[in-house]
């Protein structure tokens, strides 16, 4: 194996597992937050104001 | 699935609304800047750091290597106090209004243990890989018995394990308290296994001449800036991530709170209509 | 709480005792990994006494998971552990008791094991006390991991097979160590197996404390 391509595929690695990793947890938070009836950005407004008790 | 999700639970969701949304201003931000660091990193690393005199440019590996342990190792230490405050928040006597809040701060403490813990094992995979590539091209093998070797990969394996422990279902409490005491022992572990293997191989070999990528050798200038720069960009991608981490526990939690209310609630409703 | 730890020490020995799971079940499987051990070196005398010490430990490490495992199903059914709680016994108590007694049934796989090896690899003893003093330490050290481990994944429906890749990272220091004082005892390395034996110790003593931290959090609500 090259130096170069050692480099490369370690670089390509590197950056693929943690854009793979980065992506499945979006991912999840999106889903669960749907689910969960939260949208994934954050409270659906126009409930948001109904009961937000200090806490 | 929950179409309409009970009142209570709705409330409780948007209670949670601030944690757990898993982007917010701020982290939208850190990401744009963890994506820029990223690519700067990668034009410092690959194209203006000079290649070294003796391993030419599979130095450039270590920009990645040697980044990713210290992160590693950040996690598991993250990891091993936030169960250490776990174990504190839920020891016996913490009742009444206080045991309250102490059992939130104790969930808090656990998810920042969980999402701590799988950004190191996700950085030792990082180190192993880029580490064995880099011993291909200097060593002609991919794995070499050495001392250090060997601790990271059972580095590597003791938080496989401890992440396997953590997916278990078990009641929430005890599971926290399971996985944070065998996080504290596997921190405590890891010196004696370093050390242990250490002597294993400098009693039966020569010291293996240390070419490691971030071994002893000294390097300055250029490559000394990139590495630390490195270290930085790391760090900040991995506290981007582990915040979205956190949050999306956060979600898991409340989801399994939510599928059992529904059980609960079919539960109600078939016995409603036995009668 | 010395008497409660021989409470909870002695009730373990009796159930097996009575149900000879190690006796019948543990050190066969321990012996089998030896012969098995033949199989994958060739029967190569020369190689499998070379290595003698360090299957030994493997060996016996397998039979340490398969015996944590086992010390704490006779917990699991019908909620033994709560009972033993609400029995008033301190979970410090429960935990060395259990302790203590899976280390005197390792100590009993590890001398088959030992005999094994003496009649299957035809190995010659040096020093037969740094054998025993290094045995007793490792099995001690094998049995206090394993009962933590064991209290850790009691009742999950996947314990059998989460507990080897918990305990087997873990336990590497013990096999080390353990494999190179072995080695020297057994006449196959210049090595210093004392040394080695005092790590074992030292190893011991750090699962000790472990141990008491722990045993709180770990049985307190489980």
């Amino acid at each position: 194996m090259t130096h170069a391509a050692s480099v490369f595929s370690g670089y390509v690695l590197a950056a693929a597992a943690t854009a793979a990793y980065v992506g499945w947890v979006i991912r999840r938070g999106r889903t669960l937050g749907r689910d969960l009836g939260i949208g994934a950005r954050g409270p659906v407004p126009d409930t948001a104001d109904e009961s937000r008790p200090h806490d | 699935m929950i179409e309409t999700p009970e009142p209570d639970l709705r409330q409780q969701a948007q209670r949670a609304g601030s944690l757990s949304m898993t982007g917010s201003v701020a982290t939208r931000a850190l990401g744009v800047v963890a994506i820029a660091a990223v690519g700067v990193m990668a034009l410092l690393a690959l194209w203006i750091s000079p290649p070294d005199a003796v391993q030419g440019d599979s130095v450039r590996l270590m920009y990645v290597h040697v980044p990713s342990i210290w992160v590693a190792y950040g996690g598991f230490v993250l990891t091993a106090f936030a169960s250490a405050r776990v174990l504190w928040r839920t020891r016996s006597g913490a009742g009444g209004t206080y045991g309250v809040i102490a059992d939130r701060q104790a969930r808090r403490w656990d998810r920042v243990a969980g999402a701590a813990a799988e950004l190191g094992v996700l950085f030792t995979a990082l180190t192993l890989v880029t580490g064995s590539l880099w011993g291909k091209v200097t060593w002609g093998t991919y794995w070499q018995w050495d001392a250090r070797l060997t601790t990271t990969v059972l580095l590597f394996v003791t938080y496989l394990g401890y992440l396997a422990l953590r997916r278990l279902p078990a009641e929430s409490r005890a599971r926290a308290r399971r996985s944070a005491v065998m996080a504290l022992i596997a921190v405590v572990n890891l010196p004696i296994v370093h050390y242990s293997v250490d002597w294993w191989r400098t009693l039966h070999q020569e010291a293996s001449l240390n070419l490691e990528p971030g071994g002893d050798r000294n390097i300055t200038g250029e490559m000394y800036w990139t590495l630390l720069y490195s270290w930085a960009t790391f760090t900040v991608v991995a506290l981007w991530i582990g915040i979205h981490r956190y949050r999306v526990l956060r979600l898991e939690e409340l989801a399994e709170e939510a599928s059992l209310e529904e059980l609960l609630a079919q539960r109600r409703d078939e016995q409603a209509a036995g009668r | 709480m010395w008497r409660e730890i021989w409470l909870v020490c002695r009730k373990d020995l009796i159930i097996e005792w009575r149900a000879r799971v190690t006796l019948i079940q543990i050190v066969p499987t321990v012996l089998l990994v030896l012969v098995v051990f033949a199989f994958a070196l060739d029967a190569n005398p020369s190689l499998l006494g070379e290595g003698a010490g360090g299957l030994f430990w493997v060996a016996v490490l397998f039979g340490a998971v398969l015996g944590a495992k086992r010390s704490f199903d006779i917990e699991a059914e019908g909620g033994n552990l709560d009972a033993l709680r609400l029995g008033g016994l301190a979970p410090a108590a429960i935990l060395w008791g259990k302790a203590a007694a899976l280390a005197l049934q390792l100590v009993l796989v590890g001398a088959f094991a030992a005999a094994g090896l003496l009649v299957l690899y035809s190995v010659t003893v040096h020093e037969w006390l740094l054998i025993v003093v290094a045995g007793l330490c490792g099995m001690a050290a094998f049995a206090i991991c394993g009962t933590l481990y064991g209290a850790m994944t009691v009742g999950l429906r996947s314990a059998d097979t989460l507990l080897p890749l918990l305990l087997i990272p873990v336990a590497a220091p013990v096999l080390l160590a353990g494999t190179r004082a072995f080695d020297v005892a057994l006449g196959t390395s210049a090595d210093q197996g004392w040394s080695w034996t005092a790590l074992l110790a030292v190893v011991l003593v750090t699962y000790i404390a472990v141990g008491w931290a722990a045993a709180g959090p770990l049985l307190e609500d489980a």
